[in-house]
């Protein structure tokens, strides 16, 4: 019994101190500054830009990694070819690399001076400092979460049901619509949910490639540090405050999706 | 039904032939080199590129740049203070998750979904709250300083900030092993005469074992990236808290791209090499080694008569 | 709809050789099993025919018409997966419906043969339900009528009745041969269970280890082995190797004329146990034995005996005569039919 006890505490403890603490602290600094300071901090121009960036970048990288996520398990479950382990392992590389590696690698390969960045140049396209290095980078730091949700669902629901829909006349193109995807539905909308949020998040290798530059380059994250090194504690508490709530949110539809699986399961 | 003609419908094989079986492997074809293209631009060639930029000047340069006396503290410190966070979080995180499975705790439910809170919260917002339960202005960073323990912008707040954005890791890794382990093995260990710390000991560590290691290994990984959070925290003191994220964007920002590159291959080589032994070594050992030691201290114990009204 | 397969084989990519050059026929309407111990290639000529898997070698026709450059949607098949493979993210109703569906059928025609197809398979009013929410048979009652729904000129089975019980597999496979009866379609299941083979198809197909060992309806199948291998599969046997001498089986007691076998071949003689009958012990009987033991198997009892030189049988009699045997006791016994093949 003392042992339950005590194995208790310290994870109450331990939930307290390490998580609750610090997001009690920011709700404390935050009400300090008071409601109408933060709202009003919210709508100043260059946060309304700096989030309006955030959801472009965030709506563009779901979009691209949601279908070559699915594609790439496609190709991993369902199309293995010599050499697919390699192709299995580089796709968690982005897991492994830190972000600010992350970014300073795009920079040299699509960075002004590089051979790519320097077509791109002349063709009148700035990749890294502007919006598509951005985009890039949140796709590098993303890359992995779809393809690690559906790889495992693909392997689940597995190859009968598709055979089935073959001889009953379906073409490949009825049949990924009509059966595949429908099947593994619960794992695309998962590797969304977290696609989006490490979207939202991303910091590190946004920061190198965009150059933090206000009105032009400037994400949300990038703006929480800039307003915290500015000084400027009310801009920074506003919109982490947003942030916050919508990773709360984001929880719970996973919670909820957990729930939703567990109970189909059952 | 008529009875169809036999040689009419046989001329038609090349004709099905030509028009269903090319589609099939065109698609396959196109899948993929889409998929190919996108993972060399996306994740291969950038790799690459960053070897051809820092090892272009040769193995000399190269080294110069690791040795140079802030990449060389920088990367000293991260992985000392990576060691040290992910040594906490995986002794905390095994106990919560035993907790959270083993135990009825009021609240379970929140505590739960609470655990992944960590990882939806950008770093960069992880760092300000961390600045602001512990900075200079709050009551704990004040409490502290009074006895001469600085927190913020020096070693500890690194170490926070690590634990902090690691949290999740451990835990979510050592969850499911145990769930999926339920309560047989126990109650058969405890019908076999085993007491609690013999249970632990011998039935409910090595099980859940792997996943300890899978978070240690997670952990260590992801302190040793650590950017957001550590930046706010720590500042970009040189000897003191620049740890080698920090000194990387450093270069980076003056342009200093082969010292930059240096330290960031060293950090690639080190998270490469648990990823791959994660994906590997570690799947296809699972629960080898402990077994080995546990059966060689067994067998010492036998040998040494403790054990030898255990034969039957 | 006729069916003709010729020389088909499929090796893998392993190099492992599934099917050797096999060859056969099958008529229109008929109900065909395919038998053989597992590994034994049946599964892959059915995915074959199919077209879930592409031959290495040969030809197979429906109709006449040859498919097998066809890709499984172009050759009007039905099929029922061994663990179903229903759709889980459609209720019973769309399952049903898919095919009907691809084929861009009108609303109303597809709501019409639906509905007519739950109904012969007995399962109106589960439209809505899901497949997690149906017991075995249910589902595989589905399985058949979403393979049926675009009249498939044949109906394939893989192992149709092995994911229920046993209670359940009699009900079903005399349920599934009337509809097939029925429907009039030509059908082809495949299965390890020889009895399940005998009691609904009208022929047999027998594999062994990817080639053809014998096709036959089961009475021949039963009753005439081309191959010991055949004989053992389909039924118990008794099975001695020997030679033949002075025109007998050199068995000991068992010396079975060896027709137009001739002398000094090596052989393999069978004995189906219901063939060996057992009788009162009389001194003048050409083969005696002792009873070494009696198994109470239901329908009868199974006896193993021992008759003079050590040559053992086991003989399947009667209940009123097995009930009174008794260990050690002395019988005469008469074989009634045996069947001799040559060793190659």
């Amino acid at each position: 019994m003392n042992w339950r006890i005590g194995i208790s505490s310290f994870t109450y403890a331990w939930f307290l101190l390490s998580l609750l603490g610090p997001i009690g602290a920011l709700l404390a600094s935050a009400v300090d500054e008071g409601a109408s300071r933060l709202w009003a901090e919210l709508f100043r121009p260059e946060a309304l830009f700096a989030l309006k960036l955030t959801l472009l970048i965030t709506v563009i990288v779901v979009v691209i990694n949601t279908v070559l996520g699915i594609l790439t398990a496609l190709l991993i479950v369902r199309h293995p070819f010599p050499g697919v382990t390699v192709l299995n392992t580089i796709v968690d590389l982005p897991f492994a690399v830190s972000p600010i590696i992350a970014g300073f690698m795009l920079v040299l390969l699509y960075g002004p001076n590089s051979l790519i960045g320097g077509f791109a140049g002349e063709m009148g396209y700035k990749i890294i400092f502007a919006l598509p290095g951005m985009i890039v980078a949140t796709l590098f730091v993303t890359f992995p979460f779809m393809v690690r949700e559906v790889v495992p669902a693909l392997q689940e629901v597995g190859t009968y049901q598709e055979q089935a829909a073959q001889t009953l006349g379906a073409s490949p193109w009825t049949i990924f619509w009509k059966v595949t995807l429908p099947s593994i539905r619960g794992s695309v909308f998962y590797g969304i949910v977290l696609t989006v949020a490490r979207s939202l998040g991303e910091f590190g290798a946004v920061l190198v490639v965009s150059g933090n530059l206000i009105n032009q380059t400037q994400s949300a994250t990038l703006y929480v540090y800039q307003a915290a090194a500015d000084f400027n504690s009310a801009g920074a508490y506003a919109l982490s405050l947003l942030l916050c709530a919508t990773s709360i949110v984001i929880l719970v539809l996973m919670e909820s999706m957990k729930k939703y699986q567990e109970g189909r399961q059952a | 039904m008529k009875p169809l003609q036999l040689s009419p419908q046989a001329e038609r094989v090349p004709l099905a032939r030509a028009t269903t079986a090319p589609p099939m492997e065109l698609g396959k074809w196109a899948l993929g080199s889409m998929v190919t293209g996108y993972v060399l631009l996306l994740i291969i060639l950038p790799i690459g590129q960053l070897l051809l930029t820092t090892l272009e000047g040769g193995w000399q340069r190269f080294i110069a740049a690791l040795t140079q006396p802030h990449a060389w503290f920088a990367l000293q410190i991260t992985l000392g203070l990576a060691l040290i966070a992910a040594v906490i979080n995986t002794v905390t995180g095994t106990v919560c998750a035993y907790a959270l499975v083993r135990y009825p705790l009021p609240g379970k439910r929140v505590l739960n979904a609470l655990v992944d809170l960590p990882f939806a919260i950008p770093t960069a917002v992880s760092g300000l709250m961390l600045l602001m339960l512990y900075g200079p202005k709050s009551w704990l960073g004040k409490t502290f300083s009074l006895y001469g323990i600085e927190i913020v912008y020096a070693t500890p707040g690194i170490v926070l900030a690590m634990i902090f954005v690691t949290f999740p890791f451990t835990i979510r890794a050592v969850q499911p092993i145990l769930q999926e382990m339920g309560q047989e093995m126990i109650e058969a260990a405890r019908t076999m005469g085993a007491n609690r710390w013999q249970v632990l000991w011998h039935v409910e560590l090595p099980t859940i074992l792997p996943g300890i290691l899978a978070g240690f290994t997670l952990t260590f990984s992801r302190a040793l990236a650590e950017f957001g959070s550590v930046v706010m925290v720590a500042g970009n003191i040189p000897f003191k808290t620049q740890v080698a994220s920090v000194y990387i964007y450093g270069e980076v920002e003056n342009g200093d791209f082969v010292g930059a590159g240096a330290v960031s291959i060293v950090l690639l080589l080190i998270s490469f090499g648990l990823l791959l032994y994660q994906n590997f070594w570690m799947k296809r050992q699972r629960f080898g080694w402990w077994e080995r030691i546990l059966a060689r201290w067994t067998r010492r114990k036998e040998r040494a008569g403790e054990l030898e009204n255990w034969d039957i | 709809m006729s069916i003709e397969v010729r020389n088909l084989s499929k090796s893998f990519v392993d190099g492992h050789m599934a099917v050797r050059g096999v060859s056969f026929e099958l008529g229109e309407g008929e109900m065909t099993a395919f038998l053989g111990p597992s590994g034994g290639g049946k599964t892959t000529i059915l995915r074959m025919i199919a077209g879930l898997e592409k031959p290495s070698g040969g030809e197979i026709y429906i109709s006449g018409q040859r498919v097998d450059h066809l890709p499984p949607q172009e050759r009007k098949i039905g099929v029922v997966f061994q663990n179903y493979a229903l759709f889980k993210h459609m209720n019973v109703f769309e399952n049903v419906a898919f095919g009907l569906r691809v084929q861009k059928q009108r609303p109303d025609v597809i709501q019409a043969r639906v509905r007519e197809l739950l109904r012969r398979v007995d399962l109106q009013g589960l439209e809505g339900r899901f497949p997690d929410q149906l017991s075995g048979g249910q589902r595989q009652r589905v399985a058949l009528a979403r393979a049926l729904a675009n009249e498939p000129r044949l109906l394939l089975l893989d192992e149709p009745f092995s994911a229920v019980d046993a209670q359940l597999r009699k009900e079903l496979r005399s349920w599934v041969r009337k509809l097939q009866q029925d429907l009039h379609i030509t059908s082809i299941f495949v299965t390890h269970d020889q009895q399940e083979a005998l009691e609904i198809a009208d022929r047999v197909v027998v594999f062994r280890q990817g080639q053809l060992e014998q096709i036959g309806t089961p009475e021949e199948i039963y009753d005439s082995p081309d191959t010991p291998f055949v004989a053992a599969f389909v039924g118990e046997v008794n099975r001695y190797r020997t030679v033949i001498k002075n025109g007998v089986t050199d068995l000991g007691v068992l010396q079975f004329p060896a027709g137009n076998v001739p002398e000094g071949q090596e052989v393999v003689v069978i004995v189906r146990p219901e063939n060996v009958e057992l009788m009162p012990w009389s001194a003048a009987a050409d083969i005696q034995g002792i009873v070494l033991a009696t198994t109470f198997l239901g329908e009868f009892y199974k006896v193993d005996l021992e008759l003079a030189d050590l040559v053992r049988i086991t003989a399947h009699v009667p209940k009123a005569l097995g009930g009174a045997l008794r260990e050690q006791e002395r019988v005469a016994l008469q074989i009634k039919a045996t069947k001799i093949f040559n060793v190659a």
